[in-house]
Order: C-alpha cells, then sequence, then structure tokens
C-alpha cells in the first residue's frame, strides 16, 4: 500500500493527471464550498431586499387604510400578494396590536409586535419576516408583517447545488480527461525514449533514431538520445570486429567510454602479441621435446634390443657352463675311476713281482736240479764208456739227458732272463700306475676346480641374467614412458599449432595478424 | 679488434664442454662475441632471443641430435644461418645440412685456424 502512495514509484503521466486531478478537485471543492454559499447568501439578500422593498411599497398604501381604518382596502392590498407564492402570510396590525387586514393569519406568529423604526426584516426558522411601519398621516403607526416561505429559495439552492455538482463532475472529468491527453503527449517521446534506452539496456541496438520533430526540451532529448545511440552502434560495429579479431582499430571518439575501449583493444594487442610470442616459442620447444623424445625412444628401442642380446648370450653361456659342469662331471668320475683302475693295477703288478720271486726260487730248484742231472749224466756217460758196448746205448742216453739237461739250463736261463724283464716290466707298470694315480688325483682336484668355477660362472652368469631381465623390464618402462612422452609433446605439439592458427584470427598491426607458423 | 663495428654474435651449441670452451675462447679471441650452451632444448627460443649472426650446432648429441634440432628451428621460422658444426666425415655433413636446409657445415678439426676462417666465410 505504501509503495503505491509513494510518489516517486507513480509514472510521470499518473504524476501529472494526480497533481491536475488534484487541482481541479480543489477547483470542485472551492466551487461546491464556495458558491452556493454565496449563491444562498446573495438569494436570502436579494429576497430580503425584495421582501423590504414589497414591505415598503405595501406599508405606504396600506398608510391611507389604516388611518381610516378601512380593512377592506388594505385586504384588497393583502389579497393581491395571493398569488405570490413565496408569501406565507401577510398581516397589517393597528396600532394597538389588532389586524387591520391579514392574508393567511393563521400562519402568521401571535402576539403583539413593536413598531419599527423602519423596514426590519428577521429570519424567524423556515421564514423570513418583514416588518415595516405603517405610518398614517395621523394618528399611531401600524405595523406591516409579511412572511416569506424559505421553500423556494431552498429548492433553488438544491437546484443550484445539484447544478454545481453537474459542473464540478464536468469539469472534473473534462480535468482528469484533458490531464491525460496532455500527459500522454507530453510522456510519449519520453516513453519512446524509455523504450528505445530499454531496448539498448537489453543490448538491442537495430531500432531506428528517434524521429525529432520539436526543438524543445524532449526534442533536445531526443537529438542527445540518438547521438548516444549513434556512439553505441559505433562501438558494438568496434566490439564486433575486435571480436573477428581485429585489433588494430581505435575509437576516434571521446570520453571515459572510448578511452577505455581503446586502452582495453590496445592491451588486448599487446596480450595477443605475447601470446602469439609464446605460441611461438611454445611451439619451436614442443618440437625440440617431440624430436629428442623421439630419438631417445629410438636410442631406448636400441638398447633394449642391446640388452636382449646380451641376455641371448648370456644364457647361452649359462648352457655352456651347464654343459661343462656335466663334462667335468664325467671327468671327475672317469678320473676317479682310473685312480681305482691304477690302484688295483699296482697291487696286482706288486702280487706278480712276488710270484715271480716264487718263479726264481723253484726255478733255482730246477737249474740245480738240471746241474745235478748234468752231472749225473755225465758220470753215467763216463761209467757207459767203462763198460764198453755194454754201455753204448747207455752212453746215448747220457748223453741225450745231459742235452736235456743243458737245455733246462739253457731255459731256465731264459726264464730267469724272462722274469727280470717281467720285473723290470712290473716295476715300471707301477710306477707307471703311481704316476697315473697321482695325474687321475691331479684331474679329479682340476676336475673339481672346474666344476667350482663353472658353479661360480653359472650363478654369476644367472644373476647377469637375472640383472639383464631386470634391465629389460626397467628398459620398457622407459619405452612406455618416454613413449607417453612423445605423445604427450605431440599433443601439445598439436595444441600449439591450434592455437597459433587461433592466433591468427587476431590483426594486431595494419598488415597483418599474429604471425602463425605452419609446422 | 673490431672496436669499429658492432662485434657479430655466434651461438653456440654443444654437449661437450671442452669443445664449447676452446671455440668460444677461440672465436671471442677474434673478437666475436659467443654465446654458448650444453642443452638442445629451446635452442630456437634462443635464436629467436639472441638473434646471432650465426649459430654453430653440434650433430651428435645424446638428447637431440643436431640436424634434426635444425630442421626444427628452420621449420619455425629462424632465418639466421645454421651451421652443422661436427667431426662426421664430410659428405655425410654435406647431405645432413643440405636436407635440413642447414647454411652449411663445418668440419670439427683439430686446426682451430680452419674453424675461424670457415665461420668468417659463413659471416661474410
Amino acid at each position: 500500500m505504501l509503495l503505491v502512495l509513494n510518489p516517486s514509484h507513480l509514472s510521470l503521466r499518473s504524476k501529472l493527471v494526480g497533481l491536475i486531478t488534484l487541482l481541479i478537485s480543489g477547483v470542485a471543492i472551492f466551487l461546491i464550498l464556495f458558491f452556493p454559499a454565496r449563491m444562498d447568501a446573495f438569494s436570502r439578500r436579494w429576497l430580503e431586499r425584495r421582501g423590504e422593498g414589497m414591505a415598503t411599497v405595501l406599508a405606504n398604501a396600506s398608510a391611507p387604510g389604516l388611518e381610516f381604518d378601512d380593512s377592506s382596502n388594505v385586504q384588497a392590498l393583502l389579497n393581491g400578494l395571493a398569488g405570490n407564492a413565496e408569501i406565507r402570510y401577510a398581516t397589517v396590525k393597528r396600532p394597538n396590536g389588532t389586524n387591520l387586514a391579514a392574508l393567511h393569519p393563521e400562519r402568521a406568529p401571535e402576539g403583539t409586535t413593536a413598531v419599527p423604526t423602519g423596514v426590519v426584516s428577521s429570519y424567524e426558522g423556515d421564514e423570513l419576516r418583514v416588518y415595516a411601519p405603517v405610518k398614517p398621516r395621523s394618528g399611531a403607526a401600524g405595523v406591516l408583517t409579511l412572511g416569506f416561505g424559505l421553500d423556494e429559495l431552498k429548492r433553488e439552492k438544491h437546484a443550484q447545488d445539484i447544478a454545481v455538482g453537474w459542473v464540478s463532475i464536468i469539469v472534473f472529468i473534462l480535468g482528469l480527461g484533458t490531464s491525460f491527453i496532455v500527459g500522454t503527449v507530453l510522456v510519449r517521446p519520453v516513453r519512446q525514449m524509455t523504450d528505445v534506452a530499454l531496448r539498448i539496456a537489453r543490448g538491442d541496438l537495430s531500432q531506428s533514431e528517434l524521429h525529432v520533430t520539436s526543438r524543445d526540451e524532449v526534442g533536445r532529448m531526443a537529438e542527445a538520445f540518438n547521438q548516444m545511440l549513434r556512439s553505441l552502434r559505433e562501438l558494438a560495429a568496434a566490439a564486433q570486429r575486435i571480436g573477428q579479431g581485429d585489433l588494430t582499430l581505435r575509437l576516434n571518439m571521446e570520453g571515459q567510454l572510448a578511452e577505455a575501449f581503446n586502452g582495453m583493444v590496445e592491451s588486448q594487442r599487446s596480450l595477443v602479441g605475447q601470446i602469439g610470442e609464446t605460441v611461438i616459442q611454445l611451439g619451436s620447444a614442443a618440437a625440440e621435446i617431440y624430436a629428442a623424445a623421439q630419438q631417445q625412444e629410438g636410442a631406448s628401442n636400441q638398447q633394449a634390443s642391446g640388452v636382449e642380446e646380451v641376455s641371448r648370450t648370456m644364457q647361452s653361456l649359462l648352457d655352456s657352463a651347464s654343459h661343462v659342469a656335466n663334462s667335468t662331471k664325467g671327468v671327475l668320475t672317469a678320473a676317479e675311476r682310473t685312480k681305482q683302475t691304477t690302484d688295483a693295477t699296482s697291487k696286482r703288478v706288486a702280487g706278480l713281482g712276488d710270484h715271480t720271486n716264487r718263479i726264481a726260487e723253484v726255478l733255482e730248484v730246477i737249474r740245480d736240479i738240471a746241474d745235478r742231472s748234468d752231472l749225473l749224466a755225465l758220470n753215467a756217460s763216463l761209467e757207459a764208456t767203462r763198460a764198453g758196448e755194454a754201455g753204448r746205448a747207455f752212453a746215448l742216453v747220457a748223453t741225450e739227458m745231459r742235452r736235456l739237461a743243458e737245455r733246462v739250463t739253457a731255459s731256465v736261463q731264459d726264464v730267469k732272463t724272462l722274469l727280470a724283464d717281467i720285473r723290470a716290466f712290473g716295476a715300471s707298470t707301477v710306477m707307471a700306475a703311481d704316476e697315473g694315480r697321482k695325474l687321475a688325483d691331479g684331474t679329479t682336484e682340476s676336475a673339481r676346480q672346474i666344476t667350482l668355477v663353472t658353479q661360480q660362472q653359472r650363478t654369476a652368469t644367472e644373476q647377469v641374467l637375472q640383472s639383464m631381465q631386470q634391465i629389460t623390464v626397467i628398459l620398457g618402462q622407459t619405452v612406455q614412458s618416454v613413449q607417453q612422452a612423445r605423445s604427450a609433446v605431440q599433443m601439445l605439439k598439436t595444441l600449439a599449432d591450434q592455437l597459433a592458427e587461433l592466433m591468427a584470427r587476431f590483426r594486431v598491426d595494419e598488415r597483418s595478424g599474429v604471425k602463425p607458423k605452419a609446422a | 679488434m673490431s672496436q669499429g663495428r658492432p662485434q657479430k654474435k655466434i651461438v653456440l651449441l654443444d654437449d661437450s664442454e671442452l669443445i664449447r670452451e676452446l671455440v668460444r675462447e677461440t672465436l671471442e679471441e677474434r673478437g666475436y662475441q659467443v654465446v654458448d650452451v650444453s642443452t638442445p632444448f629451446g635452442f630456437s627460443n634462443l635464436l629467436r632471443r639472441e638473434n646471432p649472426d650465426l649459430a654453430l650446432l653440434d650433430v651428435t648429441m645424446p638428447t637431440l641430435r643436431g640436424d634434426k634440432l635444425a630442421e626444427i628451428a628452420i621449420q619455425h621460422g629462424i632465418s639466421c644461418p645454421i651451421v652443422l658444426f661436427s667431426d662426421r666425415p664430410a659428405e655425410e655433413l654435406a647431405a645432413m645440412a643440405k636436407a635440413v636446409k642447414a647454411a652449411g657445415y663445418i668440419r670439427k678439426t683439430g686446426d682451430m685456424d680452419e674453424v675461424v676462417r670457415a665461420v668468417e666465410r659463413f659471416l661474410k
């Protein structure tokens, strides 16, 4: 409710209409209050004057009648008033207070009345009483009383009130209408401007300029408005060109807005220039990193294949070591068996020596027997010779026996030689076997050492292989990382190129835009 | 030596500190201003920033090969002459320089006078 009453929230036209309405209402109220009162006073005065005039005339005319107490004449005079609706009654009283003549005496007030010095009127209730002295040429004066009814007056006043009321209403309505029309006419350009301003406020500059017809304040205001619209349009066009990337323009206008605008364009130009420069730098830096990543990727791949090759070599080395270990195991076994065999041989050869000694002893016995046999044969032969012819055959047998004994002795000698040989062989065999044993011992030791070394080599190779596998894993990760880095940098490079293309849309000097580089 | 005219500026990229020291000292003795760097990253931007008269670029580097780097720099609009600087065979260097549109090559030999002469030739 307060909002409605707050004049600052009302429209200009409402204010105007309200103001004029207030004014007219004042006038109407004045009319209603002031004029009927005045008219009433005026009517009353007019009635009084008329009444007084009539009373004077009637008093003068009644004077002879009073003088001669001629009531019929006076009555006729009063009866003449009967046609007058205003007159309620009329009396002419003798100086003693009795009626000389009367018109509607029943309406007249009772009692006597003092004779006034002149015509006097007074309001009594709803009537006007006019008293006039009736002065005959001789004798005491009587009183003429006229009673005027105020009904007519009231009726007139009422009609007048109604008329004034109607006039007031008409004036009020006319005033309201006029003020409305005047307000509308006055406000229309303002409203138009308001509409335009609202559309401008919403960002719409497409509307046509205001049609300026008058040179008054409103006209000048419209002209100023048009100028503002033109400036805004220029500003909008400039903003559009900036939006299309043209940063070369400069507004040839004065004022803070143009200054701010030019400042903005200037800083944008500088910013775009810097960004362009940065983009170029970014592009080349990204290209460099990209190329480096590519090179690193190649190197990593090469390393990976190198490591793979080393791993393969290590694997074959491991296989060789296994092979060597197996072979060495065989050698060890063989060497141990050789040693055992050689030991057995040595023992056997030693046993053979014993046997040989026994054989030599037996041979000595045989040789002794052969020697004795030979001696016996010789004796027998000698005996045979002595026996002559008879002993001849015996001599032959003895000779043969001697030959046999000699052959046995020779054979024993041969066997002895052989035995010596066997003994010599046995000794050398034992020596050889001993050497063989020592050799086998050496082989065993060597084989053990080889096994140990091979084992160590195997462990070391396995460790190397393990390390190589780890290196392969790490290299794989490295390659992956480098690939990721490369694709990331590739994206960066692509983005830098795209940014450069975008930057090319801006024109920062008259000749060209930010110089982009098509990489 | 070159008080009369402005110093010529040379950028040197080599991963070997020894080579950088040697070449820098040699060229500075001849009155050149030398900016030397060891890493290939940011090389194009360095050239853009320093705007030298000549850039010497080692080829064999662990992170990024010099010829590739030269290619990138030239593709990215570097206009200063880029010269490959390596101990690789001359034919290989010539082919490389041609492939990446470099200005040429200078072989790394023990003879620094020859290097200086080659630099002067490129600066002409």
